[in-house]
């Protein structure tokens, strides 16, 4: 083969997986929002007890579930490795709920322990937005680094 | 070029429709028709085509649903096919390093 036509090959290869790429970067916001959501997810339930705020709380996290869902559903490209960082952060996300309203409802630990749980899903949610965004980059091998199969 | 080079080179890949739609799958792990065909700009009958090639090969997996009520065909690398691809880029750049190293020990030289 031409080394001009290597060349231009490898171009095109790190133009279309850019491409690819930056289609599969929704991820991030996604996180974001779902960690955001669960800091007034957690406030809302946990601050002042009145059943009305936790009736208009959860409503509303179900609204943000069901319109990131869509959003999801709706993508053109996900990241390599999404099926097990999702199924990890939602894991962890689950413990971290569940931990949150269960000792919160046993005890009375004040609004500290709600914002503390609140912010504990918040950064669970970021760390899996962070590992969006590295997956969601060109391989550097068609760029010219080293010639591995990663 | 190098017999390493040479060696590694991927005939599947020579063809530019084939060799795009592998560039575009490789660092995602699926991606949908419609963002495929629009990248690398062919028709829907010419990247069918190529896929269901590239999928006899064992290099492509073709994955058809729905969102909603809307059918959808999602396309994604096998293990084997991102191996392959990654070492038919790997040649290439071996190729094109090899060409620049030439001219610059020529230039050296004269």
């Amino acid at each position: 083969m031409d080394p001009d036509d290597a060349r231009r090959s490898l171009e095109q290869a790190t133009s279309l997986s850019t491409t690819s790429t930056s289609a599969a970067r929704w991820l991030v916001p996604y996180y974001v929002a779902l960690g955001l959501g669960s800091v007034v997810l957690a406030l809302g339930v946990g601050l002042t007890g009145d059943p009305v705020v936790v009736v208009v709380t959860t409503t509303l996290w179900v609204v943000l579930v069901v319109a990131t869902s869509v959003y999801a559903a709706t993508r053109r490209a996900t990241v390599r490795g999404m099926a097990a960082l999702h199924g990890v952060t939602m894991g962890a996300w689950t413990a971290a709920w569940c931990t949150t309203v269960l000792v919160g409802s046993l005890a009375d630990l004040g609004w500290a322990w709600w914002a503390g749980g609140g912010l504990a899903m918040l950064a669970i949610c970021l760390a899996a937005a962070a590992s969006a965004h590295r997956r969601a980059r060109p391989t550097p091998v068609a760029a010219g680094a080293a010639a591995g199969v990663r | 070029m190098s017999d390493a080079a040479d060696a590694a080179i991927e005939e599947t890949f020579h063809t530019p429709a084939r060799f795009a739609i592998m560039a575009s799958l490789v660092d995602v792990d699926r991606a949908e028709f419609a963002l495929v065909r629009d990248a690398i700009g062919v028709s829907d009958s010419v990247l069918s085509k190529h896929a269901s090639h590239l999928e006899r090969a064992g290099f492509v997996e073709v994955v058809k649903g729905y969102v909603g009520k809307r059918p959808r065909t999602w396309f994604a690398l096998t293990d084997d096919g991102r191996t392959a691809f990654r070492r038919h880029l790997a040649a290439l750049r071996r190729i094109a390093d090899a060409a620049a190293d030439y001219t610059a020990a020529g230039r050296r030289e004269s």
